[in-house]
């Protein structure tokens, strides 16, 4: 960063207190710290107690959980880079299938939610959870993917949806 | 496109689209032509990632 040869850095999937020590190490050394986070997230809440084997036998590494959410918010000038908060298309899509890190109880409270004020605003899913990660109190940078100019359109239009307080409200209290 | 400020040290702080771009998959599962109309549509936006396969976990994918 002193060098100008990155001007920001950024730390992905790794655990909370890592993220912790090694801001607190580049802090002690006087060198940029890592303001950026990379994690997945979305609106439906993801299991963390699943294993990976090869990266994370402990749980899964590269959700933003609770650690990852009250640490932004502890942390003022910190930013989530939200990956796969489409989940791959799962939202709107009957032949996309949910992670199993999604299938517990709370999912189907979240997806009638999102339904709800799907209908509400007449927006599709996808850009009500996109509306609902940029609009929250946490500052949230939603990272899309698209396969096609018309999945673009559809995710570059929830920048026009603005949910009332009722319908986050709602959106928030579902689990 | 709507814009935000990210990082807390002004020196590094930079403005960035509220949305940003997965460009992962270009050139691989999404084709070059596509990637090129999908980047053209895009072209208000100021952050792309590059991505990395996250891990190769294809769940992950964007």
């Amino acid at each position: 960063v002193t060098d100008g040869t990155v001007g920001l850095l950024g730390l992905s999937n790794h655990w909370a207190w890592q993220v912790e020590r090694a801001r607190n190490l580049a802090t002690a050394a006087g060198s940029a710290r890592a303001d950026v986070l990379q994690y997945h997230h979305t609106y439906l809440r993801m299991r963390t107690d699943i294993p990976e084997l090869r990266f994370s036998q402990d749980g899964e590494i590269g959700a933003a959980d609770g650690s990852i959410l009250s640490y932004l918010r502890a942390e003022p000038g910190m930013t989530l880079v939200a990956y796969s908060p489409l989940l791959n298309g799962a939202y709107t899509r009957p032949d996309k299938e949910l992670d199993r890190a999604y299938d517990h109880p709370g999912t189907q409270a979240r997806l009638e939610a999102l339904q709800q004020v799907a209908k509400e605003t007449g927006a599709t899913a996808n850009q009500v959870v996109l509306a609902w990660l940029i609009g929250g109190e946490l500052p949230v940078v939603p990272l899309i993917g698209a396969s096609s100019v018309a999945q673009l359109d559809e995710s570059l239009a929830a920048l026009d949806l603005q949910l009332s307080a009722e319908q986050r409200q709602l959106l928030d209290e579902a689990s | 496109m709507r814009y935000t400020t990210i990082g807390s040290d002004p020196s590094s702080a930079r403005e960035v689209s509220v949305i940003s771009l997965g460009a992962m998959r270009f050139g691989t599962t999404t084709d070059e032509a596509t990637s090129f109309a999908i980047l053209d549509r895009y072209a208000g936006g100021r952050v792309r990632g590059a991505g990395d396969r996250r891990h190769g976990r294809p769940a992950r994918a964007e």
